[in-house]
């Protein structure tokens, strides 16, 4: 299979515990995250039939009831059930993270990749910019121009795009750079291919995966981030169910009806893990990939 | 008296050296000084040198991979240098290059079979009908069966990359073909292999070839005329008819001396023609 | 007195033994001997270097004996080895870019192996490190010891390499590829080096490599390996003068660049993929002796001169072996090997 000595050893013999992997531990845990996340989304999805409960309707005779079979999550302060709520709020914040992510990457890596395929000045204007937004707080950044925008879901996504694109462009940039002069690419050149084809039939795809990697474990940021404006009443509004603002609206009475704190607290726990889990899964298959 | 097909006029580069930061800019170190070639239709020529010699540069420089600072390469009385965008980009396809490592030589995410495939349809070289009657055709002509149309490079052993390589610089119907050192990653048995498929080609399409290498006797062998470089400059060249052995300059002497042969014990009884 | 290296029946497997990579494994290197290890990439010989300093890669198990000076080193505890690795037997790479430490200067780096193998001070070790570096032909030796590795060429470094691996005075020096990534002259500069300094330490040499040339001028005795196993062995003159063997004979015959030929000489096919085992002969695929006994049981080395070993029953006929019998040989196919 090789006929090369300039291939490494370690390399070589590598391929030789490949079939370890698909039973080792790293596949595992790839596995139960793909699971947990797709449990969370058909939760999302089918949140009318697996709840009676309409989560916005205020029932003030069931305020604040431990969990118990007819409740099994509870129910919060305006007697909504924390269960309806919880499931609800799914769509929500999977709909934060995947929106979060999809734009920045898509607007980051072209402008990465762009950067360093051109290079010269392109490469110093688009750099500049990187540096400029990197050097704000994130956080601060998105909370300002949240601020500047008032609330809303909407003006969250634009926040979260202008601010996070750079994290995406500075992968694509240097992913580029280092194929920029790889083999596969200059005979591109040479078989006279116009840049654009260059760029996204054979640079983007290669250059690709750490974004993709990355963008799994900002998906998870991008729902903490949006749990935590909407705690600070700067994302989603009331009466939309959202986890994090569940968790702001309970915060006055969390020490003594806990549960309506616990359940949306869990939730974000839990769907930040297992998209974690898939951006190791991806990790790992990537570093196997390119051989 | 036929017209060269290609002419490289004393090209100049240097690869100048940022530094960083906090260092300024070092002097530029220069790869190629001065270097002039002339490939005639159907030739053959080598290039010799180690690493640092400039070859490889003046392989990128007469592919127009990396623009040459000063100088000139003509291709069939195109200045090539003096072009750029659009009509650069329509006579390239003319001077193909093989590289030398066949991991590094091939899109690890493309099929086999896409690739060679982009190579047709961009150019328009045949109808669609035909492209993949030509894919076929040409996986045949290096060798390999038209079933690697539809794998992935990682399934290939470094021999059969190279041989995809060389399809797919053939898929261009070109004049030229630069072979930067094809051979040097390969096992001895498979380079072999690899040299004779050249070989074989050059004589069926009429290809012209500069072939480069670091192995003088292997170049020497392929070449009738042969180029030695050192430090970025051409220090000798050994014309069609002239041995080894009458060489001139100082280094090429080095490089002669300093292989080990097994020439050098007695030959063998028995053993092939001699 | 020292009895130098024996490995005996060393196989050394994948994959709880599925993928068997060296295949029963017979050498010995006596006192001040230099064996040079012959093979394509896949062959094995890297792996069985290092099996004998316990540097297998993960997943790799060593089975049968290797033994230097009676102490079997298969089974050795990792202090015992760490004893003997540097002081006894030492290696060498073939990249040294990546082999030696960027951080650490090189008078550091070889002063630090003659301490960790013999009670001597900080300020003699340095002065035995400038001496090595000089021995090895580095210049200013005493000015270049306070530098980095990458202030150095290819060529450097692997001198300095083998001025680590000398520092202890071991009695046998593994050297993995040593010249393959270097600049043929320089090439030629650290063989002659490795020669020298073996006469004058009395050391034995492994000399691992793909290039039979570079095996030719170094070796006392040379051994072909082709996919995990040993097919030829001999005093160097006798296997590259008189090879007995179709694939050693085909090597050779693929390195002859004369002129008077119009192609090159090609072993046609290419090495099962590694790790295959076979029943009978692994070559036969590509051998165009070949005729059914090859293939059906398992070949044995055949004494076939002095000292002189190969492993095909077809020897005789093999002596008469020409590059066109290769040239219009169909190689089988394997189903194994897919595209052939």
């Amino acid at each position: 299979m090789t006929n090369s000595p300039a291939e490494p050893l370690a390399t070589r013999y590598a391929l030789f515990r490949g079939a370890r992997i698909r039973l080792g531990k790293q596949s595992w845990s790839f596995a139960v995250g793909i699971c947990g996340f797709s449990i969370i989304v058909l939760a999302a999805i089918f949140a009318p039939m697996l709840t009676p409960y309409d989560p916005v309707a205020l029932d003030f005779s069931s305020a604040l009831q431990a969990p118990s079979w007819s409740h099994p999550f509870g129910t919060d302060n305006l007697g909504r059930d924390v269960l309806a709520r919880v499931l609800y709020a799914a769509r929500v914040d999977l709909q934060i993270g995947a929106i979060g992510v999809a734009f920045p990457l898509m607007i980051g890596s072209v402008m990465g990749l762009l950067a360093g395929y051109f290079g010269g000045w392109l490469d110093a204007l688009i750099g500049r910019a990187i540096d400029i937004v990197i050097a704000f707080p994130f956080l601060v950044l998105v909370i300002a121009i949240v601020a500047m925008l008032g609330p809303g879901l909407v003006n969250l996504y634009i926040a979260v795009t202008l601010v996070s694109w750079v994290l995406y462009a500075r992968i694509l940039r240097g992913e580029t750079f280092a194929l920029k002069r790889r083999e596969y690419v200059l005979a591109a050149t040479s078989l006279g291919y116009s840049h654009a084809r260059i760029m996204f039939r054979h640079v983007l795809p290669n250059a690709i995966a750490p974004a993709i990697v990355f963008a799994m474990s900002d998906y998870a940021l991008d729902v903490q981030l949006g749990a935590t404006l909407s705690f600070f009443g700067l994302g989603v509004q009331p009466p939309t169910p959202e986890w994090g603002l569940m968790i702001a609206e309970a915060r006055s009475f969390m020490l003594t009806e806990p549960w309506v704190v616990l359940f949306p607290g869990l939730a974000i726990v839990t769907l930040s893990l297992c998209v974690s889990l898939i951006g190791d899964g991806l990790a790992d298959r990537a570093r196997g990939i390119d051989v | 008296m036929d017209e060269p097909l290609l002419i490289a006029e004393n090209l100049n580069k240097s690869y100048s050296r940022s530094g960083g930061p906090f260092r300024a800019r070092s002097a530029p170190k220069p790869a190629l000084i001065d270097a002039s070639l002339r490939l005639d239709r159907g030739e053959i020529i080598g290039v010799v040198g180690e690493s640092g010699s400039g070859k490889t540069t003046l392989a990128r420089c007469v592919a127009l991979l990396d623009r040459p600072d000063s100088g000139r390469v003509v291709f069939k009385g195109d200045d090539l240098t003096a072009l750029s965008g659009a009509a650069l980009r329509t006579r390239r396809r003319y001077i193909q290059t093989i590289f030398q490592d066949p991991y590094a030589s091939l899109n690890p995410r493309m099929r086999i079979g896409d690739a060679l495939e982009e190579v047709i349809r961009f150019h328009r070289l045949v109808g669609r009908a035909d492209v993949s009657t030509r894919v076929k055709k040409l996986l045949n002509q290096v060798g390999l069966p038209s079933s690697a149309a539809s794998a992935y490079p990682a399934a290939f052993s470094g021999g059969q990359r190279q041989r995809i390589c060389i399809a797919r610089a053939l898929a261009a119907e070109p004049e030229i073909l630069i072979a930067d050192e094809p051979v040097s990653a390969l096992d001895v048995s498979i380079q072999a292999q690899v040299v004779n498929l050249l070989l074989d080609l050059r004589q069926q399409l009429q290809l012209s070839i500069i072939f480069i290498g670091h192995d003088l006797q292997l170049v020497n062998f392929i070449a009738p005329r042969v180029i030695i470089m050192l430090g970025g400059r051409i220090v000798e060249t050994i014309p069609e008819g002239k041995s080894l052995s009458d060489a001139e300059h100082a280094y090429t002497r080095e490089l002669l001396d300093a292989v080990p042969r097994l020439e050098n014990l007695r030959p063998p009884e028995g053993e092939g023609p001699t | 007195m020292s009895k130098g290296l024996v490995v005996d029946d060393l196989s050394i497997t994948f994959n709880r033994q599925q993928l068997e990579v060296v295949n029963e494994l017979t050498l010995q290197i006596g006192p001040g001997e230099a064996l040079g290890l012959v093979g394509e990439s896949g062959s094995g010989k890297s792996l069985t270097a290092r099996a004998i300093l316990g540097l297998l890669p993960t997943g790799a198990v060593a089975s049968g004996k290797v033994t230097f000076d009676d102490v079997s080193l298969l089974d050795l505890p990792l202090h015992e080895m760490q004893k003997l690795r540097g002081a006894r037997i030492a290696m060498i790479f073939q990249d040294p870019m990546s082999s030696l430490n960027p951080v650490l200067r090189v008078g550091e780096a070889i002063a630090q192996v003659i301490r960790s193998h013999e009670p001597v001070g900080s300020a003699d070790a340095h002065r035995r490190a400038v001496d090595l570096m000089d021995r090895v032909g580095i210049r200013d030796p005493k000015e270049r010891s306070r530098a980095y590795p990458h202030q150095f060429s290819g060529g450097m470094r692997q001198r300095i390499m083998i001025a680590m691996a000398l520092a202890a005075n071991p009695a046998l020096l593994l050297a993995d590829e040593p010249t393959t990534a270097l600049d043929v002259v320089v090439q030629a500069g650290i063989l002659r080096l490795l020669t020298e300094l073996r006469h004058e330490k009395g050391m034995g040499l492994l000399l691992v490599s793909h290039d039979l040339a570079v095996v030719g001028r170094v070796s006392d005795r040379v051994a072909v390996m082709y996919a995990g196993q040993i097919v030829e062995e001999g005093p160097t003159s006798e296997v590259l003068l008189r090879p007995h063997m179709p694939y050693t004979i085909g090597l050779i015959a693929c390195v002859r660049r004369d002129r008077a030929q119009a192609r090159l000489t090609s072993i046609p096919g290419t090495p099962p993929p590694s790790g295959t085992r076979s029943r009978g002969c692994r070559f036969a695929s590509r051998c165009p002796l070949a005729i059914d006994a090859c293939r059906s049981t398992p070949v044995s080395l055949a004494h076939v001169g002095p000292d002189h070993w190969a492993r095909c029953i077809r020897t005789a006929e093999a002596r008469n072996l020409t590059p066109v019998d290769f040239a219009s040989h169909k190689p089988e196919l394997d189903v194994e090997q897919g595209h052939g």
